[in-house]
């Protein structure tokens, strides 16, 4: 049972145990008898999984339509926030036109990191990693640490946007409940400019639905850019093959890129 | 081989287009994705290489000279998971490539799909087109 679980309950604790002092024991001091129940309690989510259609964040998961901006549905915003977006809109679709005054490139592009929201409906490789104390979820060169201590959020004054922003959960039942705060502006949702600002708070709830299929429930809520919570569903399905390789991330701005950013836009290199 | 007996072949890659999800961490708006060329010629290079592949071929110019093109796909794997391998393509091949073309006019396109000299249909298009524009123009 929960072999990953188990690999991680021998790493972890012996290194623990040399840092931990006698006043403050960590983990709470637990025999290895209650440790395998207690990791025996959790969901066993081992493996491979892909998004289960495409990677925009709405239901639309025919995966067709991805490329074409404005395509689907898009969140509840204010009158602001939605100027914006039909802005970006354009913008966005000519991030690679050398005759375009104002191009916006894409975050994943000059980042070369999805970041959050997008993280939760990428076409890579995903595996969650199961403990008591923390889920890992790993998508490929991306990682998202969600702390299950029973932590709350670092105070206000140590917060600040990043690409992930900071996760904690907590498990209702078998559903994998994450609150995730402190997402950097500017991000872009997913390959149209879908963006919320630094106060967005995202919920999540991941169960497992099927023997190879998980739901994740995500609810985004931002009082500066919607005017209501903002709620969809995504899909990941596990892969069959129990030996399925996590192939290499895609890497990008290294000298195999032959799609430079150059003055602002996404551009083509060719052969001289 | 005739076009009736790839149409198995072709649904298969259009379908794997449609249910997988596209690999691919920039946008194709340099591209025309309205627009579709088809062009022959013979591969020169296959590049697998991250974050995204490319095919090089020589193509007959209108002048009769050769002209070199290039054209991209998807990462590595993605295309592994459509079935491609390293050396699907090796230079020498004789290939149909169906694409959008660069907006800018120059030698470039984003595959939309191919097809070899004895009829082996290749899909794996970047943006979610689906193979059966493949069909090559007689």
């Amino acid at each position: 049972m929960k072999t990953t679980c188990l690999f991680l309950l021998g790493l972890t604790i012996p290194a623990l145990a040399q840092t931990a002092s006698p006043q403050t024991p960590f983990p709470a001091t637990m025999s290895s008898a209650e440790r395998v129940k207690e990791i025996a309690q959790l969901p066993d989510w081992k493996g491979i999984w892909r998004t289960s259609g495409s990677s925009a964040l709405l239901e639309a998961e025919s995966g067709v339509q991805m490329f074409k901006p404005g395509n689907r549905d898009h969140p509840p915003y204010n009158t602001e926030w939605e100027a914006k977006y039909q802005t970006n809109l354009v913008r966005a679709e000519h991030q690679g036109d050398a005759s375009f005054a104002n191009p916006l490139v894409d975050s994943h592009t000059l980042y070369c990191a999805a970041g959050m929201p997008r993280l939760v409906a990428t076409p890579f490789d995903y595996e969650f990693i199961v403990t008591p104390e923390k889920v890992w979820i790993v998508v490929e060169k991306e990682t998202r640490h969600i702390y299950t201590d029973g932590r709350g959020f670092p105070p206000e004054d140590e917060l600040w946007g990043t690409l992930l922003g900071r996760s904690i959960g907590h498990w209702e039942g078998q559903t994998l409940v994450i609150e995730t705060i402190s997402v950097k502006t500017g991000l872009w949702g997913d390959t149209t400019p879908v963006m919320f600002s630094e106060k967005a708070r995202y919920t999540e709830r991941i169960r497992q639905t099927a023997p190879d299929v998980l739901e994740n429930q995500l609810t985004v809520t931002d009082p500066v850019a919607l005017t209501k919570p903002w709620t969809f569903v995504k899909h990941y399905r596990r892969m069959r093959d129990p030996k399925a390789w996590v192939e290499e991330p895609e890497t990008c701005g290294g000298p195999e890129d032959r799609n430079p950013i150059v003055d602002g836009r996404i551009t083509v290199k060719l052969p001289k | 081989m005739t076009w009736g007996k790839l149409s198995p072949l072709l649904l298969f890659f259009g379908a794997l287009c449609v249910s997988t999800p596209i690999r691919a961490h920039h946008s194709f708006s340099g591209f025309d994705m309205q627009k579709s060329m088809t062009i022959k010629g013979t591969v020169k290079e296959f590049q697998w290489v991250n974050p995204h592949c490319w095919i090089q071929m020589t193509v007959m110019g209108a002048s009769g000279s050769n002209e070199e093109w290039s054209i991209e796909m998807s990462a590595p794997s993605s295309l592994l998971r459509r079935g491609w391998k390293p050396k699907t393509l090796k230079p020498g091949d004789n290939i149909t490539i169906v694409m959008h073309p660069l907006r800018d006019g120059q030698r470039g396109g984003s595959f939309i799909s191919g097809q070899l000299a004895d009829g082996t249909v290749l899909g794996g298009s970047p943006t979610g087109d689906a193979a059966p524009e493949a069909k090559p123009k007689d």
